[in-house]
């Protein structure tokens, strides 16, 4: 056996051992008999912003989870498309996409045929997931929302604030020249942006120019992914 | 301890008192201001964060004194953080299966409550040295001390920042129309800052005995 003086180290060591052991069979037996509940929220916040992007709930409101549901059902017709061609292949479904397929999902209100397309990019510290919606000429926009970011709170994080997100309504991703130009997010007023038509422009916000440089960036990213299924009705196309 | 101590005889009556104002964490002690801040420009966050961490505090003294005669002392800081670590980190992912809309409300601040100086400096100037049952009543003390300042700062940011109190208006719209402005200041973190200094102020001037000697 050890020494007086020897057992501190080795002491040391088993405790460290099984203070470890210990908190990691709680935390992991803690997160396994909570992760159906949780994905369970994350799917409801999901769909309740693909609502609210189309227009269909307002984010102040309160809401129960069957009743997401039920709108959701109700209102939105999921929809998978091919990324190469834009026309719509039925007989999949959004859950059996895999990663990297050039198959994509499309989120459509089923009373104004509005689309919501999912769009995401990596932000200052995150990466920002959320979803954007056109009207039905697949130009004008209808809304856009952030379900999942982790930015400063106060300055990246204002992107999801109602005041931002309702600068991009009535927006358009086309420009005056017929163009896609999609929606920049300016560093300061958007009417002090040169070269970029008004309508295809918002307002930034100070202290977060990071963050918005990055919803500039997968807001364009996203449009054209979805290009060949959104110019079908663009003019001219 | 050979004496029977009394479950809840004067000195345990203390413990839980005392944080209240004597020994307010945040207002004597000044510890933990940083959450203060940030989570306060709504009662309801405050809410939820305020009981987050009395639990946190609470059981957090709990095991740390439990432990406090086998943990070896060069690694006590460690061990300590591990503890306070898992039980945030507990805290969170059952935050984010029974109170989702809060715990996005909350974002990273719950996770700060592993660097809220508070937990882990009550763990090592009490839990260290005391029984468990009295070290868990001065972890639910200074939770509750530092509840009652959160939730007072953000009673007044809400109230004058924004009109509303636990997301219900209070001021009504013949107010506005009338002139009345929501108090843009309150909504930043510097207002917090600001009220936090002026309940210090405020209790020194009620309680004379706690002004510190220069």
């Amino acid at each position: 056996m050890c020494v007086k003086g020897d057992c501190a180290v080795r002491n040391s060591f088993v405790f460290a051992t099984v203070v470890c052991v210990v908190c990691s069979v709680l935390l992991s037996l803690a997160a396994n008999l909570l992760r159906p509940r949780q994905s369970y929220n994350v799917e409801i916040d999901r769909k309740k912003n693909v609502l609210v992007a189309l227009g269909l709930h307002n984010s102040g409101r309160k809401i129960a989870p069957d009743e997401v549901e039920l709108l959701y059902r109700e209102k939105i017709a999921e929809l998978v498309i091919d990324g190469e061609t834009g026309d719509v292949v039925d007989g999949k479904a959004i859950e059996e996409l895999e990663e990297g397929s050039k198959l994509l999902p499309l989120y459509k209100r089923k009373d104004n045929d509005a689309v919501a397309i999912p769009v995401e990019g990596m932000g200052l510290w995150s990466l920002l997931q959320g979803y954007f919606a056109l009207k039905d000429d697949y130009n004008t926009v209808v809304g856009i929302t952030f379900y999942e970011q982790k930015e400063t709170p106060g300055l990246g994080a204002e992107i999801t604030a109602d005041w931002f997100t309702s600068n991009f309504v009535g927006k358009k991703i086309l420009n005056d020249a017929g163009e896609l130009t999609s929606v920049i997010v300016a560093k300061g007023k958007a009417a002090d942006v040169s070269g970029v038509d008004i309508q295809n422009a918002v307002d930034g916000i100070s202290g977060a120019t990071m963050t918005t440089r990055g919803v500039t960036e997968l807001l364009k990213e996203g449009v054209e992914t979805y290009k060949p299924y959104l110019s079908k009705k663009w003019p001219g196309s | 301890m050979s004496e029977k101590e009394p479950l809840f005889g004067k000195k345990e009556k203390k413990l839980l008192t005392d944080p209240f104002w004597n020994n307010n964490p945040i207002t004597l002690q000044v510890l933990g201001i940083c959450s203060a801040l940030a989570v306060t420009t709504q009662l309801k966050p405050s809410l939820v964060m305020a009981l987050a961490l009395t639990v946190v505090c609470a059981l957090s003294n709990l095991s740390v004194s439990f432990m406090r005669n086998y943990i070896p002392n060069n690694i006590r800081i460690i061990v300590e953080l591990s503890i306070i670590a898992s039980l945030v980190i507990l805290t969170d992912q059952i935050l984010k299966a029974f109170a989702f809309e809060q715990s996005k409300l909350l974002s990273v601040f719950v996770g700060l409550i592993i660097t809220n100086c508070i937990v882990l400096g009550r763990a090592e100037a009490f839990a260290l040295a005391n029984s468990p049952w009295r070290s868990l009543l001065d972890g639910i003390g200074n939770g509750l001390g530092y509840s009652f300042i959160l939730l007072g700062v953000a009673l007044f940011r809400e109230v004058l920042g924004s009109g509303t109190l636990m997301g219900y208006k209070l001021v009504p719209q013949m107010a506005y129309q009338l002139g009345y402005q929501n108090n843009g200041l309150m909504v930043l973190a510097p207002a917090a800052f600001f009220l936090v200094g002026i309940f210090i102020w405020i209790q020194r001037s009620i309680s004379k005995d706690l002004v510190e000697e220069d």
